[in-house]
């Protein structure tokens, strides 16, 4: 399959409209500085954590976008700069058409009300001395929404709404389960009633009956309350069943993004193909050996040159591969099919050709590489 | 056949509380691992896994421990000093964690952790005395000239190290989390053992290290002739890389047999709500099958089967006891209504999902 030249997202060209556009980042960064020595500091050489490195995402009304990649590839710094939990190094964030990177102070307040981010571990976002019912109401308070008996009425409906007992509302976050807690975490999330909601593994720490649980929720809600989600997993399985369209990290940056049909049926980045050879399978046990990834997940303050993912690459192809980073481009045929590989611009025929050159030819090509690049 | 490697018959294990309502961690569980066999245990956390592994071990020494049968080898293990224990957990049975990082010596080179082992262990003429092993520690190093040394890099080797010889002489912080996944199994290695315990060791990794690190293990066990007891709550783990499976549930064994029979025709109404719950092949918003409420708290766990509650199928008889039934010699069941009484079993699926 060959590639055309247009590196812009090819969703305007869409014949059915598609729904509105919620959220768009463009070139978006979040770099973190290391603490380093006093003499580094005042030569100004400190060196930077590239945790998200030029990122565009966009999410429309109605949809689940998903985020994968290794641990470390920036999923979560990526979650936290578009909600603004962190402020963005550089690049720019479009929510509901205003521009919010630049948002402080009363903006920012607002904004919160209407984009919400649940964390990893439900038990981080709530206060231990507090009942959940407490921790719940906070975001009414804090917002102007709702006081009194009317702020109480709309925990105890919501609670219910999540399967949790009324009388829980009275728990304190260590007498909950797992399961409880993070429904809590959903709860406190919601009840500013929310356009956008980001969960970072929502269902990472929990099993996999608590996660059919969980994952049933977080769809029925999405049509009840009309959200908009970002799916932040490393679990393609679970990705697969939640997500309308996926991106695919690596070492901070977005290799590949389509449809989850497109990434799961017609795969072109080495590094995603290399993702799903590796899922466990319950169902293809003997069919199918997992196949693992050589190589050790990138330094992130130091990335690979070129493409990022060529130390590791099954498909390297040449020099190119060592000094150039590869461009976004859609996948020709596939609209909205986006990837950066020089070996995925190749014809099929040629793929289908091509032998990556071995270790000490590899490494040459590395050094040369290396030294003819600036 | 001859007689397995570890037996464990009717095992109990209670955490005593002064206040008086003990936690019954395990609750009779019987389990056996054949020499060279990969034997996955799995369950939901808190169902006893890890205890059951620690206890095997005699690791645990704050709790009331019963089994009418813990033997390796044909040995009783509960008859057995501190001392000869300390021998059957270096020689004979060799033990990974989840957690490579806390469970190995920052302060130590990796390569050094493992020759300690070899020394140990192994089948090397080196002293062992306190005052040698301190010096090493403290001074000199292990010589790289030794044959500890030779054979804990030749470890690393085959445990899939790139550059044995230069990540010998490194620190565990300088190495990726899987490659410290792969000292500990070294490690383990080192004393030459019969059986591993590897307690979820590839939960804290990404799916394309785990990979590599499961097909290691199976390459170990063909090539080693090495037993494992693989630990895990995933069951896509059990799948591709387990001989026989044990299923818990709440401290109590509900179903356990060869991997096929228990993916293929699961007889335990639990074992079927496991295998629905997966979310592989279902599409975007169909709803998992789930299993409602949650498990008992072990402190205050009723009488007869511990699923009871959650059981679609549960009946009066339920409440009062667990009694096991053979569906072949090796897939056996525990429950009142498995097999069917008509003999027949379920069509089950292990996903919600025909097969497109
Ligand atoms: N507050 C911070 N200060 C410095 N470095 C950070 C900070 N937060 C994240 N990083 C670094 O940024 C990179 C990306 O981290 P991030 O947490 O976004 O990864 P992730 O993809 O969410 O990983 P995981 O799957 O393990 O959750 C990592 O190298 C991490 O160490
Ligand atoms: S650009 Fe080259 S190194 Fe990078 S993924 Fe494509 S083929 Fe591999
Ligand atoms: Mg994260």
């Amino acid at each position: 399959m060959s590639t055309t030249d247009t590196d812009s997202t090819s969703e305007q060209n869409d014949s059915t409209a598609p729904p509105r556009e919620l959220l768009r980042t463009a070139g978006l960064k979040k770099y973190f500085a290391l603490n380093d020595g006093l003499l580094d500091r005042v030569f100004g050489e400190t060196a930077h954590v590239k945790a998200v490195d030029g990122v565009n995402l966009t999410v429309r009304a109605g949809e689940t976008v998903g985020v994968v990649g290794e641990s470390g590839c920036g999923k979560s710094t990526l979650g936290r700069t578009l909600t603004r939990l962190y402020d963005p190094t550089d690049g720019s964030v479009i929510f509901d058409g205003e521009h919010i990177e630049t948002y402080s102070g009363r903006d920012l307040k607002a904004l919160r009300r209407r984009v919400q981010y649940v964390f990893q571990d439900p038990m981080s976002a709530l206060n231990p001395r507090k009942t959940v019912g407490e921790s719940v109401g906070k975001p009414l308070e804090v917002h102007d929404i709702a006081s009194g008996t009317e702020r109480t009425d709309r925990v105890a409906n919501l609670f219910e709404e999540m399967g949790l007992m009324r009388s829980q509302l009275d728990a304190y976050p260590h007498e909950l389960s797992g399961g409880q807690l993070q429904r809590v975490g959903l709860a406190r999330a919601l009840i500013t009633e929310p356009d956008l909601v980001v969960f970072d593994e929502p269902v990472s720490a929990l099993d996999v009956t608590l996660q059919a649980q969980i994952l049933n929720l977080i769809n029925r809600l999405q049509g009840e309350y009309d959200l908009s989600y970002v799916f932040i997993s490393h679990n393609l399985n679970v990705v697969r069943h939640v997500c309308d369209r996926i991106a695919v990290m690596y070492a901070g940056e977005v290799v590949e993004r389509g449809t989850t049909e497109q990434l799961f049926e017609n795969p072109q980045h080495p590094y995603t193909r290399a993702l799903l050879r590796s899922v466990p399978s319950v169902r293809e046990r003997h069919e199918r050996e997992r196949e693992e990834l050589p190589g050790s997940p990138p330094s992130a303050t130091n990335p690979p040159s070129g493409c990022r993912f060529h130390p590791r690459c099954p498909e390297f192809i040449d020099g190119r591969c060592v000094s150039e980073a590869p461009e976004t481009r859609s996948v020709a045929g596939d609209q909205g099919h986006e990837v950066a590989c020089h070996w995925a611009e190749l014809s099929v025929e040629k793929r289908e050709a091509h032998t990556p050159p071995d270790g000490a030819a590899r490494e040459t090509i590395e050094r040369e590489g290396a030294s003819g690049e600036k | 056949m001859s007689d397995p490697l570890l037996t464990v018959e009717d095992l109990a294990v209670t955490f005593p509380d002064p206040d008086g309502s003990d936690t019954r961690a395990v609750d009779g569980v019987s389990l056996s691992v054949e020499a060279g066999e990969i034997h996955g245990l799995v369950g939901e956390s808190g169902s006893g896994k890890s205890v059951t592994a620690r206890t095997v071990l005699r690791l645990l020494d704050d709790a009331d421990v019963s089994a009418s049968r813990l033997a390796y080898r044909g040995e009783d293990l509960l008859a057995k000093s501190e001392r000869e224990m300390r021998a059957v957990r270096g020689d004979e049975i060799g033990m990974v964690f989840q957690d490579a990082l806390s469970a190995l010596n920052p302060v130590m080179t990796v390569g050094e952790q493992i020759a300690e082992v070899v020394r140990h262990h192994g089948d090397v003429d080196e002293s062992t005395s306190l005052l040698s092993e301190l010096r090493r520690k403290y001074v000199t190093g292990t010589s790289k000239s030794t044959a500890s040394w030779r054979r804990a890099v030749e470890l690393l080797e085959t445990v899939g190290i790139p550059d044995p010889e230069q990540r010998a002489s490194e620190y565990p912080h300088q190495l990726s989390g899987g490659q410290r996944q792969r000292v500990m199994i070294a490690q383990a290695l080192a004393g030459d053992p019969s059986l591993i315990i590897a307690d979820e060791p590839t939960t804290a990794l990404d799916v394309t290290v785990e990979a590599g690190i499961l097909t290691e293990l199976r390459e170990l066990c063909a090539d080693f002739n090495v037993a494992i007891l693989l630990i895990t709550h995933d069951l896509g783990v059990v799948a591709q890389t387990c001989d026989h499976v044990t299923v818990m549930y709440s401290g109590s064994v509900m179903e356990h047999g060869p991997t096929d029979d228990i993916f293929e025709a699961p007889a335990h109404p639990y074992t079927e709500g496991l295998l629905r719950s997966i979310p592989e092949g279902a599409k975007r918003g169909d709803e998992l099958a789930t299993i409602p409420g949650s498990a008992p708290d072990p402190r205050d766990r009723p009488a007869g089967c511990p699923f009871r509650d959650r059981c679609p199928e549960a009946t009066e008889a339920c409440t009062d006891s667990l009694p096991e039934h053979a569906l072949s010699a090796e897939h056996h069941t525990y429950c009142h209504h498995r097999p069917h009484e008509d003999g027949g079993r379920d069509d089950v699926r292990t996903s919600p999902q025909p097969e497109r």
